[in-house]
């Protein structure tokens, strides 16, 4: 029925995205095709409950920007996003 | 005639083995019944159903025999019906349900024989041949020994700015994959990146098979698997421990271990305020350890995270590996006191906690028997800290579980193939450069 309703919705309404933490865990999300992926990015990062400055989202092999649109990027429908830590440490804290 | 005759034989032996069984089956017949019986009585009846199972088997029983013949299927299998089987069947009740169940697995091994056999294979672990291993294998990186030629080129290649940043150079088939800019946090000087020290649990991990036959079996974790996420106020033990326990299986998986009770040694790297240390439990000497370059005594920040960790692992120990569980649950995490600490280094922890997972083998250092091939804090030792770097970049590249050295190695000869002039412009301020393109905010 869903895959139904996805297709008949005339394309560039709205896009499943998968993004994928280094543990293997998938989460998928449903936006539309102008929505700037800050939206996504807030949504991953809320429910991971880590900042949003210490993911870095990666879509072939190039980072995403915040303001950046799945139009823009030319997402297709089940693509996949990955999320990785992005930070480092020296010994600054201690 | 012959008909006849075969259907009175098959008739006796119905009755015969019906007897047997303690219930009477019989469908008619009575004077076969009776020489059945005899027969059966004789002490002899397995001889003689045979011999008449054979000749059964050798001419097809017609459509009557097959009907006298259901109530003792019944109590076998059903599913072994066929009129050929029936000289098999027939045989002493005892022998018919061995053979049934023979049979079954028969059956079963046809439909299924690919699964069985992938199965058979899994099982059977692979390892290397003792000259292989560990110590005719040199498993960890030397210090103060040359520098080899490709080490020296992947450096200066790394550090040279070129490409675009977020191109994977490292690739595993376990879903972790390395952009360069991440390794090129390897240059002295800088902060290094924590999938840098995610990566060097994986080729650790991937080399413990190589372990000698007196070395523990360790297991190095990502780092922050226990990262921040985990240490919220409003995170339950609960959750954590179920985090925790998905995260070590998703671990273990990229080892040559199938539960945790096969390992001796967990190490679990931790970035806590953008510094890196070790805990590391050592299930066969029974301590739980904090492994820091940092001198002194452990803030109370920290030994609180490292209380929290141990939490974490003894309820995970509970449930998988009951007997360690009232051994660790006790202990206190200790702080391990080396020669090579430091006071005045604020940037090389991810080195030290790389090196110091590379060489501990739970052997305590007063006892002089754990030697990183570290020298104490002096400028020395900042020489073997550039050092280390270089190698351990290269052994991360080149590493058997990369997928990627291919097009690594293609990036590399692309590079080498440029002017002298464009190449000194791009090593140029690489220290900043590198910390621009890791730091750039998005």
């Amino acid at each position: 029925m869903s895959a139904n309703d996805v297709d008949k919705k005339p394309a560039g309404e709205h896009i499943n995205l998968k993004v994928k933490g280094q543990d293997g865990t998938e989460v998928f999300f449903k936006i539309k095709r102008s929505t700037q992926l800050k939206k996504l990015m807030n949504a991953y990062c809320d429910r991971q409950s880590v900042e949003i400055n210490s993911i870095a989202f990666l879509f072939d092999g190039r980072r995403l920007r915040a303001e950046q649109t799945p139009d823009e990027l030319e997402m297709e429908e089940g693509d996949e996003i990955d999320a990785m830590l992005h930070q480092t440490g020296g010994g600054f804290g201690f | 005639m012959w008909p006849e005759i075969i259907k009175e034989l098959e008739k006796a032996e119905q009755v015969a083995s019906s007897k047997k069984d303690g219930a009477d089956h019989g469908v008619g017949g009575e004077e076969e019944k009776d020489a059945g019986g005899e027969k059966a009585k004789d002490g002899k009846p397995d001889g003689e159903t045979t011999k008449k199972g054979g000749e059964d088997a050798n001419e097809p029983p017609k459509g009557e025999s097959d009907t006298a013949g259901q109530p003792a299927k019944k109590e076998g299998n059903e599913a072994a019906g066929q009129p050929a089987q029936q000289g098999e069947v027939f045989k002493t009740p005892e022998k018919e349900t061995k053979k049934d169940s023979e049979k079954q697995e028969f059956i079963g091994e046809d439909l299924n024989a690919g699964d069985q056999k992938k199965k058979r294979q899994s099982k059977r672990t692979t390892h290397p041949a003792e000259p292989l291993c560990s110590p005719y294998m040199q498993r960890v990186v030397q210090i103060k020994t040359k520098t080899e030629k490709i080490e020296v080129r992947i450096a200066e290649w790394m550090f040279s700015t070129v490409d675009d940043p977020w191109v994977f150079i490292f690739e595993t088939s376990f879903s972790t994959n390395l952009s360069r800019v991440f390794l090129e946090s390897l240059h002295p000087n800088l902060y290094i990146h924590v999938q840098v020290l995610t990566a060097w649990s994986l080729v650790l991990n991937s080399e413990e098979v190589y372990r000698s036959k007196g070395s523990p079996a360790r297991v190095f974790c990502p780092c922050n698997m226990l990262g921040e996420n985990n240490f919220k106020p409003k995170l339950n033990k609960k959750t954590c421990t179920q985090n925790f326990r998905q995260n070590i299986a998703a671990t273990l998986m990229t080892t040559g271990f199938e539960t945790i009770r096969k390992v001796d040694m967990l190490f679990i790297p931790i970035l806590q305020n953008k510094h890196y240390y070790i805990v590391c439990f050592d299930f066969k000497g029974e301590d739980i350890k904090i492994i820091d370059n940092m001198k002194g005594k452990a803030k109370a920040q920290k030994m609180a995270r490292a209380k929290r960790v141990k939490e974490i692992v003894c309820d995970y120990l509970e449930v998988e590996y009951p007997i360690m569980h009232p051994k660790m649950s006790p202990l206190e995490p200790e702080i391990m006191k080396m020669s090579w600490q430091t006071e005045k280094n604020f940037v090389d922890c991810g080195v030290f906690a790389m090196r110091h997972m590379e060489t501990h083998t739970g052997k305590h250092v007063s006892k002089k028997e754990w030697d990183s091939g570290l020298s104490k804090e002096s400028p020395e030792q900042d020489k073997e800290l550039v050092e280390l770097r270089h190698k351990y970049l290269s052994k991360i590249l080149l590493s058997d579980i990369n997928l990627a050295k291919g097009e690594m190695m293609e990036l590399l000869e692309k590079y080498e193939k440029m002017e002298p002039e464009k190449k000194e412009e791009c090593k140029k301020n690489a220290e900043k450069k590198i910390n621009d393109r890791l730091n750039k905010k998005y």
